[in-house]
Parts: structure tokens; C-alpha cells; sequence
């Protein structure tokens, strides 16, 4: 009996600690100058996860995880239909603010943006703009950050220097660090290490599987063993649709669909 | 003819063209500097003109010059920015963005006389201001518009999307991606416009001469609406006396000024140019 009570008590924990997704898309269709980009995705993006988004190149990732902080609102002749739900509120209504939403769902690019000014001030860019910070906040702010994505030791005596001084996968690291300072709830990362070199890589996969404990992950990539190493959750589109979705082990051990497997397996989409 | 004297006749040719070119350059500021260094001393820059100019200095001309292009900066820099942040980042109508070149080319090919005909009767006449250095500095801010304009939307709309999308995602608005973000690496680009369009608009005669400039007399402007003296205009007068050895030795003299003052504002720009290095390029 004990251990059926310890299960069902695992189990309610468990659900109590991830009640349900933060983050849905419902019957998402997206088109780019009338052509179908997205079709009628839906997706759950479960709380305190690595969610993964995985797929070849083409199959409309990038649009997809471009439309959770609507960022794809400047993009040129997009049109989308059906709805993103953000903690139970559509953040496609007419009066949510997309500087909240973007506060909330923070998001890190392929590409290392860092702007042209010191290290420091890259990682207050964003908080700033929400809130006013004393000079003890600004560094208490870049202190906590800066450790957060393990870039404190390398930086924390030259804060003042300019950010394109630091390595590619530093300022990945950066780029993130400046991100969690805004402090949102989920982090959407689009192919975040498809710049860098593995061993950057590697660290910022360490980094993103300590992150999930505080955050909710929603991670696009193409790299299949990156996929393997790191994520909860996996989220297999093609062509605009998602083919399959679920645990990771279900997904690479048992997948039901035929597409599945041969991808997972030989990085092979016939879809 | 062999493949190989073809080349070399090509690559001739065109070493000629370039020497050409150079030697055009090189002759004329020759010539001025050679006739002009003559009649430079402490008292020909710090002194008033007097005859007409065939005897004192050029102080006045030379204030009045800078007085209407620094003025003329402050009006199109602005005026120049603005236009170029709402061409690259808010016009997205791809019919609008084809008209607003049009006209900012048409702006730019306008003949300078013209500019100074439209400020005689617009400003002088229908407005009537009378003759004024500040109507002066419209005119030629309005010329150097298009130059500044162009130079300042290159550098803003040549910096890479990620950079406007890394600024938006992290929830920041977009007049704030556009003031942290792309005005400063704007800016340098409209600097670099802002100061080859001062290059020219120094030494243009024909906006300024019928709206802004008097020929002897003026001294510092009391008012928007009293007129200077320039150096263009001053040279144009002296020139007309060339048959008196002091008055075209003066005109060399001041065109010798003018040529440094234009030299200095190039000089400047491409020192700025070289020393911003933008985003695009790193």
C-alpha cells in the first residue's frame, strides 16, 4: 500500500509542479505572402522543461518559435491564424503589450547580437527599459546574471570593456545573461549554438539544463545528438506541420510514426 | 593584336584615366595654393575688407561662410535623421520607399541656382525677409539634405536585422531600439554625409548670392534677418575686379581659405568614416 501511496503522491507532486503548459499554440496556421509556413500547429510547452524543436531545415521552426513572442510581427506579409495561449491569455488579443509579452518569453538568437557597447550595459540593455536601476541594482543585476550563465569568472574584472571583445560563445553566453536580467518565465533559444564551436557549444547546453530548474525551455535545433544530449521533451516537424511530439525516450525509442524514426535514426525527412 | 597587348592596352588606358584625374585635382590646388599662400598673412585672415575687397582681409567672409553652414548643419541634421530612421525602419510600402528615392534624388539634382532663385522668391519676396543669412542656411540646408539623408539611411538600414530583433526581444520598445540601438551607429553615417554636404555647400555661390550675402559692409549679423559676407560670394566679386593686380591677388587669397575649409570638412569626414566602425562590418 505504501508503495502505491508513494506513487500516486509522486504523481500529484509531479503535477502540481508542472500543472500543465505554460505555453500552448492552438490550430496555428501561419503564412508568409501567401504561403503556408505553419499549419494548424498545436503545441504544448511544458513548464520547467528543455522542449525541443527539432527538424529539417525548411520545416518552419523558426517561424513557430518567432510567433510565441511575436517577434514575427515585423516580418513582411505574415499573416497568422488560430491562437498562442500564455498562461491561460491569448497574446495575440488586440491590447496585449508586446514589450510585456517579449519580458515575460524572453528569446536568444542563432546569431550573437551583442550591441556595441560594454559588457556591462549589454546585460542591463533590456532590464532598463522595464525598470530604473540604483548603481548597486546595475551590478548586483550583471553579478547575478553574469554567474548565472557562468561568464562572472571570465568577465567580472573588465565589465567596463567592450562586449565585442569577448569570444563567439561568450557572447552567446552574454546574449543569454542579458535575457534572464529582463527575468521572464520561458526562454525561447532559435539554434543558439549553431554559430559556435563545440566546446562553446557544450557549455551552453550545460548551462540550459541547469536553467530549466527556474525556467521554461522552448528550444529550436537541427542537430539531432544536441537533441539527444539535452532535451525533456521533443517536438519532430516537417513541411509545416508537427509529425510527432512527446517525451524524449518516446520519441527515440518508440516513436509511432514511421517519419519519426527514420529522421531520429538517419536524419532522413521524406515528409 | 595579341590577348596579352590587349591587356596591356587595357590596363594602360586606364592607368592614364586615373593619372588624369589625379593630375586635374592636383594642378588646380596647386595653382591656388601657389597664387594663394601669397596673400595670407595674420592680417588678411583677421582683418576686415575694405575697396571692395581689393585691400584688407577676409575675417567677416570668412565668419559669415562658417556662421550659414554651421547653422545649415543644425537645420538638416535632425531633419535628415529622422527622414532616414522612418525610411529604413517604418516604410515598408515598397511603392513609397521607390517614390521617397525618387525625390530625395530629384532634391539632390536640383541645379543650385535654382535652390537660390526659389529662396529669392519664396523667402526674399513672398515672405519677405529681406536679404538674411538665415534664409541663407535654410537654402543650403535644404541643398545638402539629400546627401546627409542617404548617408545616414546606409549606415542605419545596413545594420543587421538581428541586432533590431536581439533589441525587441528583450522587450525593449521600438523607439528605444531605435534611439540605443540604430541612431547611434546612425549617426556616424549622417556625420560623414553631414560634413561631405558642408564640403559643398562652403563653396556653393549661387544659393547664397541674390538671398544672404552682402558684397562689402557686413559685419557680425545682429539679427536671422541682416545678411553677412561669405567667402564664395566675396571671391565672385573679386574676380570681377580682376583687372586690379590687389583685388586678384586677394581673390586668390580667399579662394586659397575656401579650399582649406573644404579640404578640412572632407578630411574630417573620412577620418570619421574611418574611425566608426559599424556593425554591419564586424
Amino acid at each position: 500500500m505504501s508503495e502505491k501511496h508513494s506513487t500516486l503522491k509522486l504523481i500529484q507532486n509531479g503535477l502540481s509542479k508542472h500543472p500543465e503548459s505554460v505555453l500552448k499554440a492552438i490550430n496555428l496556421s501561419v503564412w508568409i505572402n501567401d504561403s503556408l509556413i505553419l499549419n494548424d500547429i498545436n503545441l504544448y510547452v511544458k513548464r520547467n522543461r528543455i522542449n525541443c524543436i527539432i527538424g529539417p531545415s525548411g520545416a518552419g521552426k523558426s517561424t513557430l518559435i518567432r510567433s510565441f513572442n511575436r517577434i514575427n510581427d515585423e516580418t513582411d506579409g505574415l499573416r497568422a491564424k488560430g491562437s498562442i495561449r500564455f498562461n491561460g491569455s491569448d497574446i495575440y488579443d488586440k491590447d496585449v503589450d508586446t514589450s510585456w509579452l517579449r519580458s515575460r518569453i524572453g528569446m536568444v538568437f542563432q546569431k550573437p547580437a551583442v550591441f556595441p557597447v560594454s559588457i556591462k550595459a549589454n546585460v542591463l540593455m533590456g532590464i532598463r527599459h522595464h525598470r530604473k536601476l540604483t548603481r548597486l541594482e546595475e551590478l548586483q543585476v550583471s553579478e547575478k546574471n553574469l554567474k548565472a550563465v557562468s561568464l562572472w569568472a571570465e568577465v567580472s574584472h573588465r565589465l567596463d570593456d567592450k562586449a565585442s571583445s569577448l569570444s563567439a560563445g561568450q557572447q552567446q553566453r552574454l546574449c543569454i545573461a542579458r535575457t534572464l536580467a529582463v527575468e521572464p518565465r520561458v526562454i525561447l533559444l532559435d539554434e543558439p549554438t549553431s554559430a559556435l564551436d563545440p566546446v562553446s557549444s557544450k557549455s551552453i547546453e550545460d548551462l540550459l539544463i541547469r536553467m530549466k530548474q527556474n525556467y521554461t525551455i522552448l528550444f529550436v535545433t537541427h542537430n539531432i545528438p544536441q537533441a539527444r544530449r539535452i532535451a525533456d521533451e521533443l517536438i519532430f516537424m516537417c513541411d509545416g506541420k508537427i509529425i510527432e511530439a512527446g517525451p524524449k525516450k518516446q520519441l527515440f525509442n518508440h516513436p509511432r510514426k514511421e517519419a519519426t524514426k527514420k529522421y531520429l535514426g538517419e536524419d532522413i525527412c521524406d515528409c | 593584336m595579341s590577348r596579352i597587348l590587349k591587356n596591356r592596352l587595357f590596363s594602360g588606358i586606364s592607368w592614364i584615366s586615373l593619372g588624369i584625374c589625379c593630375l586635374i585635382l592636383v594642378f588646380l590646388i596647386a595653382v591656388i595654393a601657389w597664387n594663394g599662400i601669397k596673400a595670407i598673412n595674420f592680417d588678411f585672415l583677421m582683418s576686415e575688407s575694405r575697396h571692395f575687397g581689393a585691400s584688407g582681409g577676409i575675417y567677416y567672409q570668412i565668419v559669415g561662410s562658417l556662421l550659414m553652414v554651421l547653422v545649415a548643419a543644425l537645420i538638416s541634421l535632425p531633419l535628415a535623421l529622422g527622414t532616414a530612421v522612418y525610411k529604413s525602419e517604418y516604410l515598408k510600402n515598397s511603392k513609397l520607399q521607390m517614390l521617397s528615392d525618387s525625390l530625395i534624388y530629384g532634391l539632390n539634382g536640383i541645379p543650385s541656382i535654382v535652390f537660390g532663385l526659389f529662396g529669392l522668391i519664396f523667402f526674399v519676396n513672398i515672405l519677405n525677409t529681406g536679404i538674411s543669412w538665415f534664409v541663407g542656411s535654410v537654402i543650403l540646408a535644404f541643398m545638402i539634405l539629400p546627401t546627409i539623408v542617404l548617408a545616414s539611411y546606409q549606415s542605419i538600414n545596413s545594420i543587421p536585422d538581428h541586432y533590431r530583433e536581439s533589441a525587441l526581444a528583450l522587450g525593449m520598445d521600438k523607439w528605444r531600439v531605435i534611439t540605443t540601438v540604430l541612431l547611434p551607429q546612425g549617426i556616424s553615417g549622417a556625420v560623414t554625409g553631414l560634413l561631405i554636404g558642408l564640403a559643398r555647400a562652403v563653396g556653393e555661390t549661387a544659393p547664397i548670392m541674390f538671398i544672404a550675402t552682402a558684397y562689402s559692409g557686413a559685419r557680425y549679423p545682429d539679427s536671422l534677418l541682416e545678411p553677412v559676407a561669405a567667402l564664395p560670394t566675396h571671391i565672385l566679386a573679386l574676380a570681377q575686379q580682376a583687372t586690379d593686380p590687389d583685388a586678384l591677388q586677394a581673390a586668390w587669397g580667399a579662394s586659397f581659405v575656401l579650399i582649406c575649409l573644404v579640404t578640412l570638412f572632407s578630411i574630417s569626414a573620412l577620418f570619421i568614416r574611418k574611425r566608426t566602425q559599424i556593425l554591419s562590418e564586424r
